[in-house]
């Protein structure tokens, strides 16, 4: 068990020759979750895509290491199947692909109802996934994958970023719930690791994270608290941290 | 007009099971299932409908000559001039009578056996007022046929009120040559719907129906689901002539080539005012040897019309693939559910036996990609 945890080491990677990220480190040992963020642009959805093993991202240097195995190499449906799931901020629509063929595939035939009903999702199932969905419908769409695909290593990039305040409610205490942070999971029970992109921090209400994290340039500039750090981003924006890793 | 007369094998049967045809089920309520040049099955069980050979309907009504050639020039080319030389026509005559509606599908059935067989047929199918009925016409040969020709003539006609469905699943062998020439003459608010299917290896198809709207407020509609393997020549066009005020016309094609190649010139033309239609020409390429030439074209001398056409053809979309794999699918899992989404077109208003053969048929061709 202790080898559950996803451990990024040195991490360098590179889109089309161009540098993206410069060294990242970070750990989430199991039963964990942690918030990343950062300006625009400076390489958070990168560093989600690239554990996940988007082919895109050419991996440089360093090492992903997920449940004690160097993953760096691995095709991303071997990845999916180890553990590893994203939530998508903007997924593609895929024509002909109903939404509850996709839930089946990857649940094997097993039908979350009641997470379905509670997403009000049911008339969506026969619909083309991602297809003409609004931003909050393709939130929801995303997480009842995840819940149907139920990863270990649970990866949200930006979950609030076009949902209303009411859908937000649902999808973060269905986030909180599939990443083991609701009541019904003891702490010391906790295995599922997750790591969130937040811009917003509203996140922040319905999932108690343990670490945060701030990206700057391709690089962590410095971690803590997941409150402390939004409070000090909210006040003084990015600048102190741009500051904070220039000094390193 | 037994089986005995010609032998099937069980690989025969199979093949013809592929296009949605079964003999000697005694659950369909018509069958006309010819091999090469012998008609092994004539079976109907329903009131209101005939069928049988068209030598046969020639010799009962002296009508049924009118109607012959009417639709389709005998000039038009070299094989619409076969099939009007030849002394023995064989094909089907089918006829629904006025009023009588029928819901489950009419099963006919082109097979070639013989290897250099020349199959000729001509078809008449009449539709009379306020009538419904469903064809399934399912074409084959057994696959150690090496080189064979498939001629057909169909001419149907729908009078007023009627609605007739025609489908056709096709599942030839990779040495057929295949010409169909077909048209159809929509009456008064009558509804014409084909559903083309093509799914198999083939050397050569190439078809090209017209469908005439003469009549106010008729509708057609032409559905194509193709898939072009490697070796594999389609040309399926297809024309909707709206002739009539509140004409509607419909064509609706998916493209699929694995390496063949397949070429859909479709046309919607308005004559008079009036008159709508809407064409969606939608291709995908999987392979870099495949080709599609897509060309929907719209025609119109009129102001008062509204045509409109859509059309794409391109390559599966890597970030398509690459979502679904990030759900555990593999890459070759996730490319057949794209495809398979792409060909499953649902179509409306065909009763559920007919969607199912289609369905079944996609999805046997796709398990073979």
């Amino acid at each position: 068990m202790k080898k559950n945890k996803l451990q990024v080491k040195n991490l360098h990677v590179e889109i089309e020759n161009e540098k993206i990220l410069e060294g990242v480190n970070l750990t989430i040992p199991r039963g964990e979750t942690h918030i990343l963020f950062g300006p625009n642009g400076c390489g958070k959805s990168t560093l989600l895509l690239t554990i996940m093993g988007y082919p895109k991202y050419k991996v440089t240097k360093g090492k992903i290491i997920f449940k004690g195995k160097n993953i760096v190499k691995m095709p991303l449906n071997e990845r999916a199947k180890l553990g590893i799931g994203v939530m998508y901020q903007h997924p593609p629509a895929v024509k002909g692909v109903a939404l509850k063929k996709m839930l089946n595939i990857i649940s094997d035939n097993k039908l979350k109802k009641k997470d379905i009903d509670d997403l009000s999702l049911a008339n969506y199932l026969d619909r083309d996934l991602n297809f003409g969905f609004s931003g909050g419908e393709m939130k929801k769409s995303e997480i009842i994958q995840l819940i149907h695909q139920n990863p270990e290593l649970v990866l949200l990039d930006e979950p609030e970023s076009g949902v209303d305040i009411e859908n937000l409610k649902i999808i973060g205490n269905k986030a909180k719930h599939l990443m083991e942070k609701s009541l019904n999971y003891k702490i010391k029970n906790r295995t599922k690791m997750g790591l969130i992109i937040t811009h917003t921090g509203y996140i922040l209400d319905y999932i108690e994270a343990d670490k945060a994290y701030v990206m700057v340039d391709g690089r962590i500039s410095c971690h803590g608290n997941p409150h402390e750090i939004f409070d000090e981003i909210q006040t003084n924006g990015f600048k102190g941290c741009i500051e904070c890793q220039k000094s390193e | 007009m037994s089986e005995e007369r010609v032998n099937l094998s069980k690989e025969d049967k199979e093949k013809m099971l592929n296009v949605g045809i079964k003999t000697k089920n005694k659950k369909n309520t018509g069958s006309y299932i010819l091999v090469d040049d012998d008609i092994v099955e004539v079976d109907l069980n329903l009131e209101g409908v005939e069928l049988m050979p068209i030598k046969m309907a020639i010799e009962k009504y002296d009508w049924v000559e009118e109607y012959m050639w009417k639709l389709v020039d005998p000039e038009k080319d070299k094989y619409t001039k076969m099939a009007y030389e030849d002394d023995e026509p064989k094909g089907y005559f089918i006829r629904v009578k006025k009023g009588h509606k029928v819901t489950f599908p009419l099963q006919a059935c082109f097979y070639i056996k013989a290897t250099r067989k020349e199959q000729v047929v001509h078809n008449i199918l009449i539709a009379e007022e306020d009538s419904e009925l469903h064809i399934i016409n399912g074409c084959a040969s057994g696959n150690y046929v090496k080189e064979g020709y498939h001629i057909g003539i169909t001419e149907t006609f729908l009078k007023k009120g009627s609605f007739l469905s025609y489908t056709m699943i096709h599942d030839w062998a990779p040495g057929v040559i295949v010409r169909p020439r077909s048209a159809i003459e929509v009456g008064e608010n009558a509804h014409y719907m084909s559903n083309y299917v093509s799914l198999k290896e083939v050397k050569s198809t190439e078809t090209s129906p017209v469908v005439y709207i003469n009549g106010k407020d008729g509708k057609a509609r032409l559905n194509s689901i193709l898939f072009a393997p490697e070796k594999t020549d389609l040309f399926v066009g297809g024309k909707i002539q709206l002739n009539a005020e509140g004409a509607r016309g419909d064509i609706i094609s998916r493209t699929v080539t694995n390496g063949g190649d397949i070429t859909a010139p479709v046309e919607l033309e308005a004559t008079v005012e009036e008159v709508s239609g809407f064409m969606e020409c939608n291709g995908l390429i999987l392979e870099k040897e495949g080709r599609i030439y897509s060309s929907p074209s719209l025609n119109s001398n009129k102001q008062n019309v509204e045509l409109a056409h859509e059309a794409s053809v391109g390559k599966i979309g890597d970030e398509e693939i690459e979502y679904l794999m990030s759900r555990g699918i593999s890459e070759e899992q996730a490319r057949s559910l794209i495809v398979h989404g792409f060909l499953d077109l649902k179509i409306k208003g065909l009763p559920e036996f007919l969607q199912n053969q289609i369905d079944t048929a996609v999805n046997q061709s796709i398990k073979g990609m």
